[in-house]
């Protein structure tokens, strides 16, 4: 919502772009056949698009609206998305807008109980998180997207009715000139968290409703703080509620603060009860200068999720899929991460470098990522937003002892910094008597360290790469690797070669989203690739050589 | 005590609590609290624990 006398897009600090709806010679294809349709064109749908460009499938998305999305939203981008927008090449404006943050403050009453440290050190390319306003990173996503060959947008369109046949599914489409019809191989339901496709398949998220309600506010101010999350438990502005405080690029101000069980919704969302409430909350923060208000919204902390990522030729992807609580800032991230995980295994499906059981394996990885964040976000939210009176009783106790004693304190570290891991993925192979003494397992991400002149990432190709540690094996194995893999050779008295507790005959294969899908200690260049071909469910290796 | 298991005693607790109701509540950690006190040696340790729980609750 925005101020009186402000259209909805109307933003203090961001000029909204109008998208028309396809014109002309344009609409001459509009019901021919497409490979991929991708329903959604808000940050997951433009990743997921650029994810399948960049294995060179074809895609057509379709948005209902005519600009971005209004209002901020998300904000907190994680370490693990920067990696997908840099396979995706985009991460350079990213990194120019976006603030980047370590460190959370939270205090009790006004007095300072925690302050936590991210993981972050000098072997890390990207920082644990950045602040960035939705309308930018839509607007990075889109400058990407508009000039891809290989990516078709329709704006103002928007899907009305969808049927699964036996090999497409049939879509019904609204723009302002006609109802049409169109078919498509795939559909990449990326429609939000209200998702019209999962409507029209059938489907529910399932789960909990938590009881906390907030409300959130993006205000303009010149305010001298740096880049630290601050949570606010009880406050004076807030008695028994929480407060949550993060700095955007341009002076915004993103204030989260909890209603009370008393308040209703729809009066909290009036504009003077906004005002009021910020105003509160910037008392406490010592904050006398003037600010304007931007944009709100509320939201209630829910854990929901579909039972299957998958039907059929359909794929829900981002919150249509999932909706999670914002404490552990994985909303968009896991979004993010889904697009980037389905465009790769269709591209390779689509590309014929890999089985079509690759695509099994989207729903479990991607679903148990979400119900990890269910676990994490509900200790979370059970601290944050107690609902009973137990809950309550203790975490007021909590906090009150935490002014003196550091381990109460702890109790408030949000602490879902690690990335989800696929160690029971069918598209990874697991560890098998390879009597490794470390390292990252199999389904983990690769580990990040500084090598010669920039990071072990920088080393990995666009599609599977093989690390392997010594000049015979390399050679050995550029001379039979099949396409779509690179071969990596690192020195194995590298610091890099002890962080993989390696050997002279080791190896690593990292897939093409930067997970590894298998390590031997001791393994030979024929075997690798006999290995391989399992990971890409693929039997036949003889026409896909080099 | 570490992070973790500092976390299961708290979420124990708050369970059984919620388990027993608001009312049984009180008499509940006065017990917990002897208990706990009975296995510990130093009895200055736990006076000391009792001032400390007591901080900051007369604001």
């Amino acid at each position: 919502m925005r101020p009186a006398g402000r259209a909805q897009n109307e933003s203090l600090y961001f000029n909204y772009p109008f998208f028309s709806a396809p014109q002309g010679k344009k609409r001459d294809h509009l019901t021919s056949n497409t490979e991929v349709v991708i329903v959604g064109a808000g940050p997951i749908g433009m990743t997921a698009a650029l994810a399948l460009a960049r294995e060179g499938v074809k895609s057509v998305l379709f948005d209902n609206k005519s600009t971005f999305n209004d209002g901020s939203r998300a904000i907190c981008v994680a370490r693990s998305s920067f990696y997908i927008f840099e396979a995706l090449g985009v991460s350079s404006a990213f990194l120019e807008k976006s603030l980047g943050w370590t460190t959370g403050h939270s205090f009790y009453r006004g007095q300072k109980i925690l302050e936590f440290q991210m993981p972050d050190s000098s072997e890390e390319k990207f920082r644990p998180m950045y602040n960035i306003q939705q309308q930018y990173i839509e607007k990075f996503l889109w400058d990407a997207v508009s000039v891809n060959p290989l990516i078709e947008t329709r704006w103002q369109s928007e899907i009305i009715g969808i049927k699964k046949k036996k090999n497409e599914c049939t879509l019904r489409i609204k723009d302002p000139e006609e109802i049409y019809e169109t078919s498509s191989n795939w559909v990449l339901a990326c429609d939000g968290a209200h998702s019209s496709i999962r409507k029209f398949l059938g489907h529910r998220l399932k789960g909990e409703n938590y009881e906390g309600r907030y409300v959130i506010v993006d205000i303009k101010m010149e305010h001298d703080y740096p880049t630290i999350r601050r949570a606010l438990f009880d406050p004076d502005c807030r008695r028994g509620g929480t407060v949550l405080i993060h700095k955007q690029p341009d002076d915004i101000w993103r204030i989260d603060y909890q209603l009370n069980d008393n308040e209703k919704t729809q009066q909290a969302l009036d504009e003077n009860n906004v005002r009021d409430s910020v105003s509160a909350v910037l008392k406490d923060l010592n904050y006398n200068g003037s600010w304007e208000l931007e944009w709100w919204s509320v939201y209630s902390a829910n854990t929901l999720a579909l039972d299957d990522y998958r039907d059929g030729k359909v794929f829900f992807v981002g919150d249509s899929a999932h909706i999670v609580p914002i404490f552990g800032v994985r909303g968009l991230n896991n979004g993010f991460s889904d697009a980037a995980n389905i465009g790769w295994k269709l591209g390779w499906v689509l590309n014929n470098k890999a089985g079509k059981e690759l695509l099994n394996s989207y729903s479990p990885e991607r679903r148990g990522a979400t119900i990890d964040v269910f676990y994490n976000s509900s200790k979370s939210s059970k601290f944050m937003t107690p609902s009973t009176y137990g809950w309550k009783l203790m975490r007021d106790a909590a906090l009150s002892l935490a002014l003196k004693h550091k381990f109460a304190g702890e109790l408030a570290n949000p602490r879902q910094f690690t990335p989800y891991k696929y160690s029971e993925s069918t598209a990874i192979i697991k560890d098998t008597n390879e009597n490794f003494l470390g390292g990252p397992k199999p389904g983990e991400p690769l580990p990040e360290i500084k090598i010669d002149a920039g990071y072990l990432t920088d080393l990995l190709g666009e599609g599977f790469t093989i690390l392997c540690f010594n000049k015979d094996t390399s050679k050995k194995l550029d001379e039979i690797i099949p396409d779509g893999i690179s071969v990596v050779l690192i020195d194995l008295l590298s610091r890099a070669s002890k962080l993989l507790n390696v050997e002279n005959k080791s190896a690593y294969i990292v897939r093409p989203d930067g997970y590894i899908a298998a390590r031997w200690k001791n393994i030979t260049p024929e075997k690798i690739i006999k290995e391989f071909y399992k990971l890409i469910f693929k039997k036949d290796m003889s026409h896909d050589r080099k | 005590m570490t992070e973790n298991k500092i976390e299961i005693v708290y979420e124990a607790i708050a369970d059984k609590i919620d388990n027993l109701g608001e009312e049984k509540a009180k008499l509940f950690l006065a017990k917990l609290s002897l208990l706990l006190a009975n296995k510990i040696e130093d009895t200055s340790f736990v006076l000391n624990a009792i001032d400390d729980a007591a901080l900051s609750l007369n604001q």
